[in-house]
């Protein structure tokens, strides 16, 4: 064998190696599913807790589709959204009508989601949470023709179509959502 | 000619081999730093989701850092969700939207619990991550 056949034949097994070893990293930094349902069966299960008081007026899931599903904020490759320390990347709108974003709150939680075509025109779209029984924080998601948001006696703005509030947890959080064009709609949730 | 000629390219080939030694070394070393996500599935859509007061329970894990509904029935139903620990529930996440939360520190012998707020039959994956 020639010395330029070792060469070729050395830097091929070199680079076939190097590449093994970036295919062997990538598998173990991938994410994966650990458990099933299967899975858990055979494991110890522990105490359930009670879910306790829920934190905004429960919906009945047969709420009337009073608004739009226009939503801006999703048009056009999607958008950033600031409100205060909070900053919302808004996918483009999916083929199905659904909304996708990714909020990073201040102290670096992330909530991701989406809110179908349906929920959001009832105008009742919202994601609620609490850390270790603090406040309430409340953030959601309208369509382009709702003009007011009230949560209690609380007005809140509409930016590019998200709105956040934080609630003690006393504090009244029933939510209406009050269509522009046409102010007879309005949605509630809690009265 | 030809042992000298081998001699002269051993060097370069070498070389190669510590280079490629030097990378694999820094892809392996490197790899464990980045912990990846491991999801645990303890509610699938074979089932309803249970509804309130009921719920759906993981097993205690640890390092607990995130949690999600995902492939939900469409509609405005109330979802539910926590991180708890024995009589306290640390985060609790509650949206008509199919959504989930990820946080910045894991929790220690904690689990997950998911449920229904609205009446009726509905679907939805919860899961945690750590």
């Amino acid at each position: 064998m020639k010395t330029y056949q070792r060469m070729v034949l050395m830097i091929g097994a070199i680079v076939g190696v190097i590449a093994g070893g970036f295919a062997v990293a990538a598998a173990v930094t991938n994410s994966s599913v650990a458990d099933t349902d299967d899975a858990v069966h055979n494991q110890v299960q522990p105490q359930a807790l009670p879910i306790g008081k829920p934190l905004l007026p429960v919906t009945d899931g047969r709420e009337p589709l009073l608004f739009s599903d226009n939503v801006a904020a999703s048009d056009s490759g999607g958008s950033t959204v600031t409100i205060g320390d909070t900053v919302i990347n808004v996918l483009p709108r999916a083929d199905d009508g659904s909304v996708h974003f990714s909020a990073t709150l201040a102290g670096g939680a992330i909530i991701d989601g989406y809110g179908d075509r349906d929920v959001i025109k009832t105008g009742l779209a919202y994601i609620a949470w609490q850390d270790h029984g603090g406040p309430i924080h409340i953030l959601g998601i309208v369509s382009d023709d709702v003009a007011e948001v009230v949560v209690g006696s609380h007005s809140i703005e509409i930016t590019n179509n998200f709105w956040y509030f934080v609630a003690d947890g006393d504090d009244d959080v029933s939510l209406v959502v009050v269509r522009g064009v046409d102010p007879s709609n309005v949605a509630r949730l809690g009265h | 000619m030809e042992p000298a000629q081998f001699g002269i390219a051993r060097k370069p080939m070498l070389a190669l081999a510590v280079v490629a030694t030097m990378i694999l070394l820094v892809v392996t070393v490197s790899s464990p730093i980045v912990e990846a996500a491991t999801f645990h599935i303890y509610k699938t859509t074979v089932s309803p989701i249970a509804v309130t007061p009921s719920s759906n329970a993981s097993a205690t894990d640890n390092g607990l850092n995130g949690y999600n509904h995902q492939i939900c029935s469409s509609g405005s139903w109330t979802k539910w969700i926590s991180i708890s620990i024995p009589g306290h529930h640390l985060h609790t996440f509650q949206s008509t939207m199919c959504t989930g939360m990820g946080f910045d520190h894991g929790h220690d012998n904690s689990w997950s619990q998911c449920a229904s707020l609205t009446g009726g039959t509905w679907y939805a994956q919860c899961l945690y991550w750590h």
